[in-house]
């Protein structure tokens, strides 16, 4: 009898949430697995010993935006890490990426709106690497931007 | 703008925010700007004349007016910039996926305002891209809301009611998948994609229809960050409104386009 009480209270509470919840979803003013998408631009293997991948995210409530992401891992592993994340913008949105002596990479974009986070330096299994972003313009410059250590 | 020109969009915090001046018709004319002429390839004058984009002009490079029928200034796309940093790497690897703001998406017209002008999206450098040409749907449809909002708030028996039809109507229309955000297809129940070519176009009929709907530029921008706050990943709460200045910029361009009698009449002026 208690086990029937309880469950017609909880009910009485999350049949409405669950109400609430479907009737927002339905008419786009909450979070749902669509509300933010994310493409995977492009991959690369191997370059230097090192796997990148380039990710693009956009999400979508009330009006809509989107971030370019950079990852990065040792060749092989699956952890990657987050090297870049920017909103981007102009005709030529998506980075060069190019690594030398396999200690230094330079992430290149010729316009992007805001950057959202940078990570200048990342310690791998294999060693500390270095990366140099080569921006061109930034319209909307943030003063802090560097991922924390 | 004369009919046929281009409205320039425009980030605002950077540059200025356009100063539209419509004349006694209502017609559009941004101020000290050779109307109707064409910008000189890598002349980088901003939307009112002055020079204020740095050296950097191949950023933004059609910030001015420029009239139909002549050719779209800026660097095309297979050329390279100047001043814009190369990689040397002989093992650097380019990002292969089709970009925005070029006429690589098949549907895909740009947006012809009533007059016959066009808007200039200064974050692709062309002009903005729309799957309709038309955006008066979008006001009509932001007028209907307004009128229906105000009328539900001076009548006792519905005043109750009135924020959340006000709330049912602009996830309806603007939500994700909404009829005006035109950068998601599909439904809920088979998934979205997405069409990141008209993110913009999304972002400008988000200020055209809460302009119509006669809220502030202040409650739209509120509202629209508000959501982005709670549920978008790219949300930034360190930034005015916790929008990403994209976002709020072609918000703000769709806003002050609609101000200006271009689509009509709002519901009730702010």
């Amino acid at each position: 009898v208690l086990f029937k009480k309880a469950a017609i209270r909880m009910a009485w509470v999350v049949v409405p949430l669950g109400v609430l919840y479907f009737y927002l979803a339905v008419i786009g003013l909450i979070w749902t697995p669509y509300t933010c998408i994310t493409d995977t631009i492009q991959e690369i293997s191997n370059l230097s010993g090192y796997d990148f991948k380039v990710s693009e995210t956009n999400c979508t409530t009330i009006g809509n935006d989107t971030s370019v992401s950079v990852y990065i891992s040792p060749t092989g592993r699956k952890k990657a890490v987050l090297l870049f994340k920017y909103a981007p913008a102009g005709t030529d949105p998506y980075p060069t990426i190019a690594v030398s002596e396999g200690r230094s990479v330079s992430i290149t974009v010729p316009v992007v709106s805001e950057v959202i986070l940078e990570r200048y330096e990342w310690r791998s299994v294999s060693g500390t690497v270095s990366v140099d972003y080569h921006i061109g313009h930034v319209i909307f410059p943030v003063a802090d931007v560097s991922a924390p250590e | 703008v004369p009919d046929g020109g281009t409205i320039p969009g425009y980030p605002y915090e950077h540059i200025g925010r356009a100063e539209f001046h419509p004349d006694a018709d209502g017609t559009i004319w941004p101020p000290a700007t050779a109307q109707g002429d064409a910008l000189p390839p890598g002349h980088d004058a901003g939307i009112d004349g002055r020079s204020n984009l740095s050296a950097d002009s191949a950023v933004m490079p059609t910030l001015g007016l420029v009239a139909q029928g002549t050719e779209q200034v800026g660097l095309p796309a297979h050329e390279s910039a100047p001043g814009r940093p190369t990689s040397t790497g002989s093992n650097a690897h380019r990002s292969s996926a089709e970009p925005e703001g070029q006429e690589a998406f098949p549907g895909s017209v740009t947006v012809v305002l009533p007059g016959g002008q066009t808007v200039l999206d200064p974050f692709t450098g062309s002009q903005l891209k729309s799957p309709v040409a038309d955006l008066a749907p979008v006001a009509v449809a932001g007028r209907e809301v307004g009128n229906t909002f105000r009328a539900m708030l001076q009548n006792p028996d519905t005043t109750a009611g009135a924020g959340m039809y006000l709330a049912t109507s602009l996830g309806i229309y603007l939500g994700q998948g909404g009829r005006f955000d035109y950068q998601r297809q599909g439904n809920r129940i088979t998934g979205f994609t997405q069409l990141r070519q008209y993110k913009d176009v999304s972002n400008f009929n988000v200020g055209l229809f809460c302009q119509q709907a006669g809220l502030s530029l202040d409650e739209s921008l509120r509202i629209a960050g508000g959501y982005a706050t709670f549920f978008s990943s790219n949300a930034n709460r360190d930034l005015p409104f916790g929008l990403d200045p994209r976002t709020r910029d072609l918000i703000t361009t769709g806003y002050d386009i609609g101000t200006h009698g271009v689509f009509g009449q709002a519901a009730t002026p702010p």
